[in-house]
C-alpha cells in the first residue's frame, strides 16, 4: 500500500510532526561507504538535527544484539518447559506401570528380579525421551527455516544468512 | 547430542515410576490383576 507522506505527516502528534527518523541512502560503489558515512555525518554536525550514519548490516546488528536479553529469557523458558515435559514423562511412565501392575507381577513370579523390572522401566523411559528428541530435531529444522523466511519475507534479517547446522 | 540427552531425560524422569514398581511385592502386584 502506497500513500503520500503528508497524509501520514497530517495524523501524527505535534512533537514528531515534520520530522524524520531514519533515511535510506544507497551509495553507487560499497566501497565508498566509510566516505559518505563520513560526509553526511559531517554535514549534519552541529544543527538541531544531528545525524547517525551507519551501513544497513550495522542497523540490522542492532536489532539482533538488542534482542539478545529475549534469546536468554526464551533459553529459560525452554529449560523450564524441559522439566515440565520430565515431569509429564514421569507421570507418563508412572501410569503406563501401573496399569501393567499384573504383567510385572507376573514377570517377577516367574524369576524376574527387581532390578530386571527397574531396568525395564528405564529403558522405556529412555527409549520415549530419545524418541521425542528424534521427532524434535527432525522437525526443528523445517519450523525454523519457515521462521526464518517469513522473517525476511517482512524485512527483518534479509540480508543475514541463517545456517543450521547439527552439533557433533 | 540432542537425542542422548533427551534419552537422559527420559531415563531420569522414569527414575521414581521405576523403582516403585521394583519394590513391588510380587503377591500385591498379582492380586490387583484380579
Amino acid at each position: 500500500m502506497y500513500f503520500h507522506w503528508a497524509r501520514l505527516n497530517e495524523g501524527l502528534p505535534d512533537r514528531i510532526k515534520n520530522s524524520v527518523g531514519v533515511f535510506t541512502m544507497k551509495v553507487a560503489n560499497a566501497n565508498d561507504s566509510p566516505r559518505v558515512i563520513r560526509d553526511v555525518d559531517a554535514l549534519f554536525a552541529n544543527s538541531e538535527a544531528e545525524t547517525h550514519t551507519e551501513t544497513e548490516k550495522a542497523f540490522r546488528l542492532q536489532f539482533v544484539t538488542g534482542s539478545s536479553a529475549i534469546l536468554t529469557a526464551l533459553q529459560v523458558v525452554s529449560a523450564v518447559i524441559l522439566v515440565i515435559m520430565a515431569l509429564i514423562l514421569g507421570n507418563t511412565m508412572a501410569m503406563g506401570l501401573r496399569e501393567r501392575t499384573g504383567e510385572l507381577g507376573v514377570m517377577r513370579a516367574i524369576g524376574f528380579l527387581p532390578k530386571d523390572v527397574r531396568a525395564l522401566a528405564f529403558r522405556e523411559g529412555a527409549m520415549l525421551g530419545a524418541l521425542g528428541g528424534i521427532v524434535g530435531c527432525l522437525l526443528a529444522q523445517p519450523v525454523l527455516r519457515g521462521v526464518g523466511r517469513m522473517a525476511a519475507s517482512i524485512g527483518f534479517l534479509s540480508t543475514s544468512r541463517i545456517r543450521f547446522r547439527p552439533r557433533p | 547430542m540432542t537425542v542422548a540427552i533427551a534419552a537422559l531425560i527420559g531415563a531420569a524422569a522414569s527414575a521414581l515410576p521405576a523403582v516403585q514398581a521394583a519394590r513391588m511385592e510380587i503377591v500385591n502386584a498379582l492380586r490387583r490383576q484380579e
